[in-house]
């Protein structure tokens, strides 16, 4: 009972995780691909348009059902070399979208840790080697009778 | 830790800012509106391919589970991707239903009302008489003949020769441009017979 409770916190929080991620990448799905770029879904084309319909189009219908109201539907298609086009709709290159922005954010939240791990560890290296060389130099004052770093000092090696 | 709250809601404003002047200033960005849509398609020739009308006839073939299909009128509507045709029933022979295919979705069949003067036998013909494999070919030998900068194919109409008299079915192609219209006739097996302006 008392090791499972440990697992049952992990899993929660796994849970927690991979629900905050799917909301991050729907929300990021709505902002881009609705509200700043719905050319965004024609980058799925791959996934749902074939060889002999390869371009996708993203069109776009505005309707004003009411004075002041302004309704704008997008669809996307595929169309081939002679103008034949098929419907694709917007669910499937959204959902497509949502997944990937999904990934992306997964890759970027192990790269940032990772990233800033050999930064820290880079830092704490970089660190420790000037305490070092500090103590070093203030040892070496003592010895040769220095008081301030501008007196002028015969360094060894430096004649 | 005062000034770092202040700092992180200053950045979440900002970027709220930005997300939404993006979206009021650039909403739109890389969507094409429908009127541009349908110029494209135009431009490319309409839309008309032979797998439009070879596909519909196979999926009523498949509905109806028989292959051969005797047929009146096959109308073919590029743009919106419509094949309907006036089938003879192969299980009630003095019976014609209209079929129509778009999209893959087949819906049929709808009774056609005759007449005493209709005579099936006379007025229906199997489509594998029509070269409807050509109608790429034919398309672009039609939109040649027409001349017309910016032409594309309206529609496609097939229509029975007389049986009685020994004459093939007839291909019609509505051709239209910016500036002018025209109607394209083949025989059955993709000659093309003129092109008279309108």
């Amino acid at each position: 009972m008392t090791a499972a409770t440990p697992a049952r916190g992990r899993a929660v929080g796994l849970l927690g995780v991979l629900a905050a991620l799917a909301f991050m990448a729907t929300m990021t799905t709505v902002i881009v691909a609705i509200a700043i770029w719905p050319g965004e879904a024609s980058l799925t084309a791959p996934l749902f348009c074939d060889a002999d319909q390869p371009d996708a189009f993203v069109v776009s219908d505005t309707y004003h059902p009411a004075p002041g109201e302004t309704v704008t539907n997008y669809t996307m298609y595929c169309v081939g070399p002679r103008g034949d086009s098929t419907e694709i709709g917007f669910g499937k290159p959204f959902l497509a979208l949502t997944i990937a922005h999904g990934i992306l954010f997964t890759a970027l939240g192990m790269a940032v840790p990772i990233l800033g791990g050999v930064g820290r560890i880079g830092r704490k290296r970089a660190g420790v080697t000037d305490a070092l060389d500090q103590a070093t130099l203030d040892d070496l004052r003592r010895r040769m009778g220095a008081t301030t770093p501008s007196d002028d000092v015969d360094w060894p090696g430096s004649s | 830790m005062a000034r770092v709250r202040s700092r992180r809601s200053g950045s979440a404003a900002t970027v709220m800012a930005i997300v939404a002047l993006a979206g009021v200033g650039s909403a739109c960005v890389g969507a094409t509106p429908r009127e541009e849509f349908v110029e494209e398609i135009r431009s490319r020739g309409g839309g008309l391919t032979a797998a439009l009308a070879l596909d519909a006839v196979a999926a009523v073939e498949e509905a109806l589970g028989t292959t051969g299909l005797r047929v009146r009128v096959v109308s073919i509507d590029p743009a919106g991707a419509l094949v309907t045709m006036e089938v003879r029933d192969p299980a009630r022979l003095g019976n014609l239903d209209l079929w129509a295919v778009s999209g893959g979705d087949v819906r049929g069949p709808q009774a056609v009302r005759l007449s005493a003067q209709d005579d099936l036998d006379r007025d229906t013909y199997a489509i594998a008489l029509v070269a409807l494999d050509r109608l790429e070919a034919m398309a672009d030998a039609a939109l040649a003949a027409f001349d017309s900068d910016g032409a594309w194919v309206e529609r496609v109409t097939i229509i029975p020769g007389d049986a009685g008299q020994g004459q093939p079915p007839a291909l019609t192609m509505s051709l239209a441009s910016p500036r002018a219209r025209a109607t394209a006739m083949f025989s059955a097996d993709a000659e093309l017979v003129e092109v008279v302006r309108q």
